[in-house]
């Protein structure tokens, strides 16, 4: 496995600059400007700001595989335009870009650029760190629409060849007793038949023994070490090795100041991270870093390795490998309580296996509400990744494919835990930005440069537009309308781990 | 006329090399059932997995994790992996002079460029017993507690030895069985043959059901190793 430092630089061109000083970009920045400087039309996003002027939100974003580059496109934008972050929140690639923001210097600083270096110096494919083979069939198969029928046509074509050598031992076999100077004939031709047999022999034996390196690896393709040991050394790098350096980070705010009078002051306003992991042995959605407790006690907190719980958000399943935590003290009061307190669990295991939390909760945005708030002091934003395909949104089901229709299974599953929060609570969408990325598949770890800047552009112009569009005052005034229609409703609490704060 | 080089295959001789083969095979299979290391969690592997490994950083990681099991496991892992290793030096010369003797067998039954092709295919097993021969000194030295990651150029070399064993072993015993299949369904062959053809059935049959009362669950409850690791 190549190292994240010497396996990354060099083998790309891109710089920040690239990104940053695409027109389009330029062009954004422009379009801002115009809207607010240049009209006089008052710039507030939040009633929340610091000594610098800048304004503070709430962010979540959205996991999406390799789509993660758009958000770093849309974040940009609402820092070059002064935005801030006090609770983050995201789920696979968002889990990746929320930790990249958290730890990267303080509150008040801007980030993104440093984000854009962190991708500028990444290899994509050094993060499908698996086995060769199993690396030219993820890259064949997701880079070349037509795949599967190369693949179809490879197999006709070794059927076929099959068949014409049996035929010929066949024929050569009767003949020779007729024309002597065939046996030669013959003998080639069931020579070439034991090595075919041997070709398709080979072939099984490598696809089962793959099969068999599946199964020992935990079903995950690819180890994630790769991906691990990246994401490691850039917390490292910002001072970020244990859990209660993580905590420190995204708890650390400058001096804020609220811009209006509000009942629940600043008082309450505390900043955190979340990242997103589903765990397959209790079958739960885990908050990192919060839930920690779960499985540590909180003086020995500090033995979990923060890029571990980025590598749990994002452990797509089957592609990578899932992401473990051993030796779970399982008969500590202390630890016994928390899964008690927090999932009515009495018997914690003393191993728990996570994959990607997006198979649970992908744009996990619920946790940000808190319903005991009446007035928000501050919005919170949503980046949204949209990567269906307009075919996809077909709803004439008889067309649907086999894989059409698992697909939609699988979905359908997946999405609906975040989406029936929305649904209840539609007034959220208001903060919600979405990014069109219907050109460009999820898994693509082989996007060449260009598709790279694409997709940061379409993030960027897509939190233009949603700036412009967004009215403060308006979200405002629809979230205490809403919290007043739910207590009428008496609509039950959303179930969350710890206080938010909006 | 016999090129140079040429042996008359025995019959005799063929079943009792083939029977040691596949003897020691039996207790090699037997070894490889206690094949641990950790890597994450505890798992199993195969002597394949070390012969073909993605890069040298896996070679290590999987002997590396064998020293990194618990005790009891790891010596027992450790004592399967290098018996298995030594016993292989006894199953070398047998398993290659199998194929060695059956490609003479076929080439003494060939004309023209069959005999010479077969010939020259029974001598060329001396490459691939050298390479499996280095292969295990390779392996021997390696297995330590702080197995070094090979140089690129060493793996290189690891890999094409590998590649070269497999390679022409599996080439020849293709040729070699699917000829024979020849001529039997032509009934070219001696009654010598049927009686080499009923002793080497019988052996396997012997093996298979060795095999079976040995059977093939694994010797290990990976449960109660569950919680080591990461």
């Amino acid at each position: 496995m190549p190292s994240p430092t010497t396996g990354t630089t060099g083998e790309t061109s891109l710089t920040t600059e690239d990104f940053t000083g695409h027109p389009e970009v330029i062009n954004c920045l422009n379009q801002l400007d115009e809207a607010f400087s240049k009209s006089n039309r008052p710039f507030i996003i939040s009633d929340v700001y610091d000594d610098d002027g800048n304004q503070y939100v709430n962010l979540v974003q959205k996991g999406g595989g390799v789509l993660g580059i758009a958000l770093v496109g849309y974040t940009y934008i609402l820092e070059k335009m002064g935005i801030r972050f006090i609770r983050l929140a995201g789920t696979s690639a968002g889990a990746i870009n929320t930790a990249l923001m958290t730890v990267i210097g303080e509150k008040q600083d801007s980030k993104s650029i440093q984000i854009l270096k962190a991708i500028c110096d990444l290899n994509f494919f050094n993060l499908v760190d698996g086995h060769p083979a199993a690396r030219s069939v993820i890259k064949n198969f997701i880079t070349h629409q037509d795949f599967n029928a190369k693949v179809s046509r490879w197999f006709k074509v070794i059927f076929a060849i099959g068949l014409i050598l049996m035929a010929c031992d066949f024929i050569t076999l009767g003949l020779q007793y007729k024309f002597q100077w065939i046996a030669v004939v013959a003998k080639i031709s069931f020579v070439f038949t034991g090595l075919y047999f041997l070709l398709i022999g080979f072939l099984a034996f490598y696809s089962a023994r793959l099969f068999r390196r599946l199964k020992n690896a935990g079903f995950g393709i690819n180890p994630g070490n790769f991906f691990y040991d990246w994401i490691k050394q850039l917390l490292i790098k910002n001072g970020v090795v244990k859990v209660s350096d993580l905590n420190r980070k995204a708890s650390t705010l400058p001096k804020l100041y609220l811009r209006a009078e509000n009942p629940e002051t600043l008082d309450t306003l505390k900043g955190d991270v979340t990242f997103i992991a589903s765990e397959l042995v209790t079958q739960n959605k885990i908050q990192f870093p919060a839930m920690c407790n779960l499985f540590r006690e909180e003086s020995k907190i500090d033995t979990l390795q923060p890029a571990g719980f980025i590598r749990a958000s994002m452990a797509i399943p089957v592609f990578f490998e899932s992401y473990f935590i051993n030796n779970i003290p399982n008969t500590s009061a202390e630890v016994k309580k928390a899964w008690m307190d927090t999932f009515n669990e009495p018997n914690p295991p003393t191993e728990v296996r996570f994959v990607d939390g997006g198979i649970l909760s992908n744009f996990p945005i619920n946790i940000f509400y808190n319903p005991k708030v009446r007035v928000p002091r501050l919005p919170s934003f949503g980046i949204d990744l949209d990567d269906s395909k307009p075919e996809n949104k077909s709803t004439n089901a008889i067309h649907w494919t086999i894989t059409g229709y698992l697909g939609r299974m699988f979905n359908t599953i997946r999405y609906y835990y975040d989406k029936d929060f929305l649904l209840k609570n539609k007034f959220f969408e208001r903060g919600i930005g979405k990014i069109p990325l219907s050109d460009y598949n999820w898994l693509n770890f082989f996007l060449k440069d260009e598709d790279k800047i694409n997709m940061f552009v379409l993030g960027a112009k897509a939190a233009t537009q949603f700036l412009i569009d967004f009215d403060w005052e308006e979200y405002k005034k629809g979230r205490s309308q809403m919290q007043v229609k739910l207590a009428e409703e008496n609509v039950p609490e959303t179930t969350t781990i710890k206080t938010p704060n909006t | 006329m016999n090129i140079p080089f040429y042996i008359s295959s025995n019959g005799t001789l063929f079943c009792i090399v083939f029977g040691v083969m596949a003897l020691t095979g039996f207790i090699m299979r037997l070894q490889s059932r206690n094949f641990y290391t950790l890597h994450v969690f505890v798992r199993k592997f195969s002597m394949l997995d070390l012969e073909f490994p993605v890069s040298a950083l896996e070679l290590a990681t999987y002997i590396k994790g064998i020293f990194l099991l618990p005790k009891e496991l790891s010596s027992r892992s450790l004592r399967a992996l290098k018996g298995q290793l030594y016993l292989d030096f006894l199953f070398i010369p047998f398993v290659y002079g199998t194929i060695f003797l059956l490609c003479m067998a076929v080439s003494h039954k060939m004309n023209f460029v069959g005999h010479s092709i077969f010939t020259v295919l029974a001598w060329a097993q001396v490459a691939p017993l050298f390479c499996d021969l280095i292969e295990n000194f390779y392996l021997l030295q390696k297995i330590r507690p702080d197995a070094a990651i090979s140089k690129p150029s060493v793996h290189k070399a690891y890999q094409l030895l590998g590649k070269i064993k497999w390679g022409i072993a599996s080439i020849s015993v293709a040729s070699v069985i699917s000829t024979l299949f020849y001529f039997w369904l032509t009934g070219n062959f001696s009654y010598g043959a049927i009686s080499v053809l009923s002793v080497i059935i019988v052996e396997l049959i012997i093996i298979y059901i060795l095999m079976r009362i040995t059977g093939n669950k694994p010797t290990v409850d990976l449960d109660q190793y569950q919680n080591i690791g990461n």
